[in-house]
């Protein structure tokens, strides 16, 4: 069969067997990951869909490009050939058909986690359906999500330690291609996390990527059993190996092994291993943790620590005090916790607000969206982590998640069909036109309803637990002196930063997320006023603080730096600067 | 005979983006038959300020205000807009005709392992003492070495034609990184001649011509005692060339437009379509990388930067060529005396903001607040080009030149003295114990 261009046309990839799932093997951490001498390699299952070379399926599309050595490599013609499953471990580094195997398959299993967990399908922050995987991107010790070029771009390099040692491919890690499809999806959920704004949102990006990629390592069973600590032939545990203490130092808890071995930050370890930040609730507010990357170990570290202290909790039952434990058991806890809490935290991106994210605002968000989902906790999962977050110094405040179901002032839905209300944006703005007062929205500025999004979940009851949520964004622009004396003419005080001149053009940003449940009903709120002086002034001053500035010189537009360069930047090997750059 | 200077002057000369510095002492007495001595610290620029002076004026200011003498010259570091003046065809005539006693260099400079420059001394002779240098040592040399060559090669690239702004502005970058062979020939035949001074952190400075003065060397640290210097950059040579990197070659046949190797069926990628926009989108992304590793090149080389702490009758000046913060760590945070060096810098009067003011050369943790706390009127002095360096992060960076437009600071910056007045120079002294201020 042939195209009107004579090339066969590709009907000849589907799964061999479309009844099953499809299978493919991935490196299950990356290549210096090896029990008992071998590389450590997994299994997983992923939709069992029509591929083409590349592979290329319908949200992702491998292109083996090397714009440092100007080569392409030509896909393998069947992708459903399991490459890695194949190739020994001395050539799992040299042979394209691995790394692209690699990057497609785990990119989209990270997909696939976001979708289960959000119950819907979810679209890329460009236009397009299908995302590019450069598996050998560029020579340089860097991967990094470009929106510009819909693409993550993976780098290779040659590794400082050990001296002369094999290339390292970072589209073979495991953690960074979980970590950059995380950029690229949560990109595509909240556009506006890449506008200025105070460190929390930049460094959430970082932190979301760093947990799914912790979390996700989880879902490979065989890799779990093999990480754990004790004795694989009796299969046995001491209970003092198991700790949350020892479980931190092992490879499941720690990012990018090979990566951080081989350009040698932490003397050989993980790029990252935030789990063991010590807890310091003022620790948000030093300093070095200003910087994206610093401030998003914070966040992990919380949520990692939940996580073990949740694992080891369930452990306890397991065994009688003092006597070893099975391996299995413990990886299977394990499996069970991490998934749970890389399901809380997905699902709590559906309840963060659209601009000006704040670690508490995820805070808030997890245990809202759990509560909403798990209203019966019998494993304290909620109880953990509000502690957890609390020893790292999040959401402290009271909750600013507004719940609005069953109110004495309920909101008003004259005119308002429930139907449209679901898909179309005017009709969500016509209900926040009719609801503003109460809703403490000020129609005098700019109001654009971004998103309208039916979802649908399965609760543990078994019922579907549909909701529609919904983005709004505010924006005001004007110079410094402008905003400055309508603050005051509204009562408030935006606090212009010293030096600052008057006539610097500047964006203030606002907006909220709002979720209607099955009813069509609002059941939570939670606005970013655009008129909250405060945060607009503590905003404000860290953009002038960081020389954050669009090209022109303004604040709050942009940060005057293509978006894929932005995160090209962030993601250099660059580690000891924290902090102490302008 | 022990006599301390009773005047400082100190001019920062309009360059443009670059520094050229000089430091005049004045004493109540001649000694040896002088009254005065003189010290040059840098000379070199990347663009002339417009109606600004040209280096070879500024080189007949610097004999003027010598009174044709020099005493020592200091070459904090390798880039071009500290180094430019100094080639024979430029300044250096002039600077040798001054006949300066000593050359102070950072120990990189050593001619006998530094890193080579096209038609330079350098590594390619390296048949020096090679076993006085640690693998550490020799790692940094290298790096500095390749990263040159890689320099060298991003430089020579043609862009024919078809010359984007990222390439335009990559290609300038590197060409910024490259030493200028004629100049540094010029320095090590002064060195030569004179006293030659190769320094790192620690080492002790004793310059017997400049009756009570001291100078203290804070940077660059050696990196056997501290390796975070190397660990800015990728720390191995291979990562500046070849495999291990951006290869200029790749960029060149990019440049020329040459075919892509193709290896195995590669399908319908390199007909118009989706794919092919891709390939020509990393393509460009190649430029934009080889611009970050030039920028991560120009780091390294900052951090070669001499920091040296002046201290005469009574004053402190701190001049910290374009010393960034892995340079400034070692002082800061480990050296032996780090804790009265950062007393020593808190009382600083005078201060030459490092690299042109860029946001990456003024520690803003560790040093910075030492710098800002009192006394008042401590005069920031920045020899600074608005409009040259990166529209990425713009030289100098806003977010610092609002804080010191902020007291203790008096910020005096080159290229508006020399809108405002007309002056060549930001020119300040201070007589006796009094205060800096604008000199007569």
């Amino acid at each position: 069969m042939a195209d009107g261009a004579g090339r066969p046309t590709r009907f000849d990839s589907e799964p061999p067997d479309d009844r099953v799932a499809g299978r493919l093997t991935v490196i299950a951490q990356d290549p210096s990951v090896k029990v008992s001498g071998e590389v450590l390699r997994a299994t997983i299952t992923i939709p069992p869909e029509r591929l083409e070379p590349g592979p290329r399926g319908p949200r992702f599309w491998v292109v083996d490009y090397d714009s440092s050595a100007r080569r392409l490599i030509g896909p393998a013609p069947d992708p459903w050939t399991d490459a890695v499953a194949a190739a020994p471990d001395e050539s799992l580094a040299t042979d394209p058909r691995v790394r692209a195997q690699n990057v497609y398959v785990v990119a989209t299993r990270t997909l696939e986690a976001f979708e289960q967990a959000l119950g819907r399908r979810l679209g890329w922050g460009f236009a397009g359906h299908q995302l590019y995987l450069v598996p050998a991107a560029f020579a340089e010790a860097n991967a990094f999500y470009d929106p510009d070029s819909s693409a993550i771009l993976f780098g290779y390099f040659e590794p400082a330690e050990p001296p002369g040692g094999p290339t390292v491919y970072t589209s073979l890690s495991h953690d960074v291609v979980a970590h950059e499809t995380t950029h690229a999806i949560l990109d595509g959920l909240r556009r506006r996390f890449e506008e200025p704004s105070l460190p929390d949102q930049a460094a959430f990006h970082e932190a979301l990527a760093d947990i799914v990629a912790l979390t996700s390592v989880f879902s490979l069973r065989e890799t779990v059993l093999a990480l754990i600590p004790g004795d694989p032939v009796t299969g046995m545990v001491e209970e003092e190996r198991v700790t949350a203490g020892e479980l931190a130092r092992t490879a499941l808890l720690g990012l990018a092994e090979q990566f951080g071995a081989a350009i040698r930050v932490h003397g050989g370890d993980a790029l990252r291993r935030s789990v063991t930040l010590a807890a310091n609730p003022g620790l948000l507010s030093a300093p070095a943790y200003q910087e994206p990357h610093a401030r998003g170990e914070v966040l992990v570290a919380a949520v990692g620590n939940a996580l073990l202290d949740i694992w080891t909790k369930r452990l306890v039952d397991l065994h009688a005090t003092g006597t070893p434990l099975h391996r299995t058991r413990v990886a299977e806890e394990g499996i069970k916790t991490a998934v749970n809490v890389l399901t809380m935290c997905i699902r709590a991106i559906d309840y963060l607000p659209p601009v000006d994210l704040s670690f508490d605002d995820f805070a808030t968000a997890l245990l809202a969206a759990d509560e909403e989902m798990v209203p019966d906790d019998h494993h304290g999962y909620r109880d953990t982590f509000r502690a957890s977050f609390g020893r790292y110094g999040i959401g402290e405040e009271p909750p600013r998640l507004v719940r609005t179901f069953g109110r004495a002032d309920a909101p008003r839905y004259r005119l308002i069909h429930e139907e449209e209300l679901r898909i179309r944006r005017d009709e969500v703005f016509r209900w926040i036109w009719q609801n503003a007062p109460l809703l403490g929205i000020a129609t005098d500025y700019y109001l654009s309803v971004e998103t309208v999004t039916p979802c649908a979940r399965i609760a543990p009851d078994g019922f579907v637990v549909r909701e529609v949520v919904a983005t709004y964004i505010q924006m005001l622009d004007g110079t410094a002196a402008e905003l400055g004396t309508l603050a005051g003419h509204l009562g408030g005080e935006l606090v212009i930063p010293p030096g600052l001149a008057d006539d610097t053009s500047l964006e203030l940003l606002g907006g909220g997320t709002l979720i209607f449940d099955e009813f069509g009903r609002l059941r939570y709120h939670q606005p970013k006023p655009l008129l909250d002086w405060d945060r607009q002034s503590r905003r404000l001053a860290y953009l002038v603080g960081n020389g954050l500035r669009d090209s022109r010189g303004g604040v709050g537009f942009s940060e005057g730096i293509p978006l894929g360069q932005r995160f090209a930047v962030m993601h250099g090997d660059r580690t000891d600067t924290r902090g102490e750059t302008w | 005979m022990s006599q301390s200077p009773s005047r400082i002057d100190f001019r920062a000369y309009n360059v443009g983006f670059g520094d050229c510095l000089l430091l005049s002492f004045g004493y109540d007495a001649a000694i040896d038959g002088r009254a005065e001595r003189h010290v040059l610290i840098d000379f070199g620029t990347n663009k002339q300020a417009v109606g600004g002076p040209s280096l070879r004026d500024v080189a007949a200011l610097i004999e003027a205000d010598t009174h044709g003498k020099l005493d020592a010259v200091v070459l904090t570091h390798r880039h071009r807009d500290h180094l430019s003046g100094f080639d024979p065809a430029i300044g250096g005539a002039t600077i040798a005709k001054l006949r300066p006693d000593a050359i102070v260099r950072p120990w990189t400079e050593r001619p006998d392992s530094a890193p080579a420059v096209p038609g330079g001394h350098g590594m390619a002779a390296a048949s020096g003492p090679a076993s006085a240098r640690s693998p550490n040592q020799q790692k940094l040399l290298d790096v500095l070495g390749a990263g040159a060559r890689f320099a060298g090669e991003l430089a020579a690239v043609p862009y024919a034609g078809r010359r984007s702004v990222a390439e335009s502005s990559m290609s300038a970058l590197a060409a910024m990184q490259l030493g200028n062979a004629n100049a540094i020939a010029q320095l090590d035949e002064l060195a030569a001649a004179g006293e030659a001074h190769y320094l790192k952190a620690g080492d002790p400075l004793s310059l017997g011509m400049l009756p009570g003065v001291s100078v203290s060397v804070l940077g660059p640290p050696d990196p056997d005692t501290w390796p975070a210097i190397l660990q800015q950059a990728a720390q191995s040579k291979e990562y500046w060339l070849g495999a291990g990197s951006v290869d200029p070659a790749a960029l060149a046949a990019g440049a020329a437009g040459s075919p892509i190797q193709v290896d195995g069926d590669a399908g319908s990628l390199m007909e118009p379509g989706p794919g092919r926009w891709l390939i020509d989108r990393l393509d460009d992304h190649l430029v934009h990388s080889a611009e970050r590793l030039v920028h991560q090149l120009d780091g390294v080389l900052n951090n070669t930067s001499l920091v040296l702490l002046v201290e005469a009758g009574g004053h402190r000046l701190l001049l910290p060529g374009d010393a960034e913060i892995e340079n400034w760590g070692y002082a800061l945070t480990a050296a032996p005396d780090h804790q009265s060096i950062c007393d020593r810098l808190r009382g600083v009067e005078l201060w030459k903001v490092g690299h042109h003011g860029s946001r990456n050369a003024t520690p803003k943790l560790s040093l910075f607040p030492l710098l800002a706390s009192a006394p008042p009127n401590r005069m920031a002095v920045m020899s600074t080009l608005v409009g040259f360096y990166d529209k990425t992060n713009p030289v100098p960076n806003q977010a610092l030149l609002d804080s010191l437009a902020l007291p203790p600071f008096k910020l005096l910056r080159t290229d508006q003295v020399a809108r405002s007045s007309g002056a060549r120079a930001v020119h300040l002294a201070s007589s006796g114990s009094g205060a800096f201020g604008p000199a007569d």
